[in-house]
C-alpha cells in the first residue's frame, strides 16, 4: 500500500466544457489503481499527446484527465485524453470519476 | 379534334388565336383556347426535356435535386454499454420509435443535414453525402456527446447536473460541424485553433437551432445547450454566445467561466488550452456581426464565417487573428470591398478585441 501518496484528479474539457475534481489520499483506490498510474506517468505517456495527435479533431469534446500523484518529494504527472486511456487504466479513471462526482456533491466545487 | 387542333397550331398565328378566344363564338372560343392550352403544355415540356437533357449531359437531376440531397440516417442503441456499434433502433425513413433519445437524434441529425443541404448547397459533413449515424444511451450516467470522426456519440446525462445530450438541437449541429470542420480546415484542438474549432461549431449549431425555430438574429437566445441542464442547476444553458461568462452559476457545477474579449483570455492546459473556455470570444464576435447585420443569421454572416471556413489560407494552426482576416476575406468576396458587410465584421471582431489591421 502506497503510504503517505496523494492523488489530484482533475477532469476537463467534454462538450460542456465543465470541470470535476477531486484531492484524495491514495489509500481511498485499490493499489493496483495507484500502482498503474504511477507505472503509466513514469513511462512518460502523455496520451492526450502533443504534436499531431493533438491535431486529430476525432477528439473534439472528449475528455482530458489530468492526474497528479505525489509521493513525499516525488511528483508524476499524467494527462490522458478519454480516447486514449489504456485499458490497464480504464477502471482508475472510472473510480477516479466517481469520487470527484462524490466530492462534488458534498462541496463547492474546487477552483 | 385532335387534327383539327394540331391544323390550327401549325398554320394559325398566336396573336389570331388570341383574337378568336376573345370575340368568337363560344365554339370557337373553346377551340381557341383549347389550342393555346395545348401549344403552351407542349412549349413547356419542350423546355423541360431540353433543360433534363442538359442536366443529364452535365450528370446533375436538376428536377431531382433538392430529392438527392436528403440525410440517410441510422440511430444505434448503445444500451448503456462502451460499444460504438449497438443494436440499430431506427433507420432512415422510419417513423419514430417512442424513446425520445432515439427519436431526437433522429430528428437532429435530419435538422443538421438539412440545415446545411439548404444553406450551402452542402450534402451531409463531408459534402459527399456522408451517412449520418448516432448513438444513445452511450455508457451510464455519461454526461457528454461528441462526434469520434464517423458517427455522433450520446450520454443520457447523470440526472444530477445535465439531461440526456440529445435534447438540444444546437447541440447535434455543434457535434456534426465538427466534422464539417475536420473536412474544411483540420483546425488543431488545442488553444486558438481549438478554442475557433469550438466556436465554429456553437456558431452552427446556433444557426441549426435558429433555422428550424424561424428566428431573425435579433430573435434569438444565442444559448448553446439550453435545456441540458436538470432541474435545480442554476443557468440558462451551457454558454452564452451574447454574454460569455453569464449561461450559468451553480454551487455544484461551478460557474461559466467564458470570456468575451481578449483582455479576458484563459491560458490554461485544460481542456486541450481552454478551447470550451476561450470560444466565447469568437463566439461574441459571431453574434455582434449577426445582430449589426440582422435578418436571418445564417443568411449574410453565416454565409461569410463558411466561406472563410473554406479559404485555403485557413490553417490547421490558424488563431482567431487569421481567421478573423479570412471573414474580411469572405464578406470582400462576397458583398465587395468596403461594403457595410465587410466593416460590420471588422467591427465586430474589433469589438472581442480582435485586431484585424
Amino acid at each position: 500500500m502506497p503510504d503517505g501518496a496523494r492523488i489530484r484528479f482533475v477532469r476537463s474539457g467534454g462538450l460542456t466544457g465543465t470541470r470535476l475534481s477531486v484531492d484524495l489520499d491514495a489509500a481511498e483506490l485499490p493499489e493496483d489503481d495507484v500502482t498503474e498510474l504511477e507505472r503509466v506517468a513514469r513511462e512518460g505517456a502523455d496520451a492526450v499527446s502533443s504534436g499531431s495527435d493533438r491535431e486529430r479533431p476525432g477528439g473534439a469534446d472528449r475528455f482530458q484527465f489530468d492526474i497528479e500523484v505525489t509521493r513525499g518529494n516525488e511528483r508524476l504527472r499524467l494527462t490522458l485524453g478519454e480516447d486514449r486511456v489504456p485499458e490497464t487504466l480504464q477502471a482508475a479513471i472510472k473510480r477516479l470519476t466517481d469520487l470527484a462526482r462524490s466530492s462534488r456533491r458534498s462541496g463547492p466545487p474546487r477552483g | 379534334m385532335l387534327r383539327t387542333r394540331n391544323a390550327i397550331r401549325c398554320i394559325i398565328p398566336p396573336q389570331v388565336l388570341d383574337r378568336i378566344a376573345r370575340n368568337g363564338s363560344s365554339e370557337q372560343r373553346r377551340r381557341a383556347l383549347d389550342t393555346i392550352s395545348l401549344d403552351h403544355s407542349l412549349r413547356v415540356a419542350r423546355m423541360q426535356n431540353a433543360f433534363q437533357a442538359a442536366a443529364r449531359a452535365a450528370k446533375v437531376d436538376v428536377l431531382g435535386m433538392q430529392a438527392e440531397l436528403r440525410a440517410r440516417r441510422t440511430i444505434y442503441d448503445a444500451r448503456n454499454g462502451d460499444s460504438f456499434f449497438g443494436n440499430v433502433v431506427r433507420s432512415e425513413g422510419a417513423g419514430p420509435t417512442g424513446n425520445v433519445a432515439v427519436d431526437e437524434a433522429y430528428d437532429g441529425l435530419g435538422a443538421t443535414y438539412d440545415f446545411y443541404a439548404n444553406t450551402f448547397q452542402r450534402d451531409s459533413i463531408d459534402g459527399r453525402g456522408l451517412p449520418l449515424d448516432g448513438v444513445v444511451h452511450f455508457r451510464q450516467d455519461y454526461d457528454n456527446a461528441f462526434w469520434d470522426g464517423q458517427r455522433m456519440i450520446f450520454g443520457d446525462g447523470d440526472g444530477e447536473l445535465f439531461n440526456r445530450f440529445t435534447i438540444a438541437l444546437d447541440i447535434i449541429g455543434h457535434e456534426l460541424t465538427h466534422g464539417v470542420t475536420e473536412v474544411e480546415t483540420g483546425l488543431n484542438y488545442w488553444e486558438q485553433s481549438g478554442a475557433l474549432n469550438e466556436s465554429i461549431s456553437d456558431t452552427f449549431g446556433s444557426l441549426v437551432k435558429q433555422q428550424q425555430l424561424g428566428q431573425k438574429a435579433d430573435e434569438a437566445d444565442w444559448l448553446i445547450g439550453a435545456g441540458l441542464l436538470a432541474a435545480g442547476v442554476q443557468g440558462d444553458a451551457l454558454r452564452s454566445m451574447k454574454a460569455p461568462g453569464t449561461a450559468y452559476d451553480d454551487p455544484i457545477l461551478g460557474k461559466d467561466e467564458q470570456p468575451g474579449h481578449m483582455n479576458a483570455y484563459v491560458n490554461t492546459f485544460e481542456d486541450n488550452g481552454g478551447v470550451h473556455t476561450n470560444s466565447g470570444i469568437p463566439n461574441r464576435a459571431f453574434y455582434l456581426a449577426a445582430t449589426a447585420i440582422g435578418g436571418y443569421a445564417w443568411e449574410t454572416p453565416g454565409r461569410i464565417w463558411f466561406s472563410a471556413l473554406q479559404d485555403p489560407r485557413v490553417r490547421p494552426t490558424t488563431r482567431f487573428r487569421g481567421f478573423a482576416r479570412a471573414t474580411l476575406r469572405a464578406a470582400a468576396t462576397i458583398y465587395g470591398s468596403g461594403s457595410t458587410e465587410q466593416a460590420t465584421v471588422a467591427t465586430a471582431w474589433e469589438g472581442v478585441g480582435v485586431n484585424v489591421g
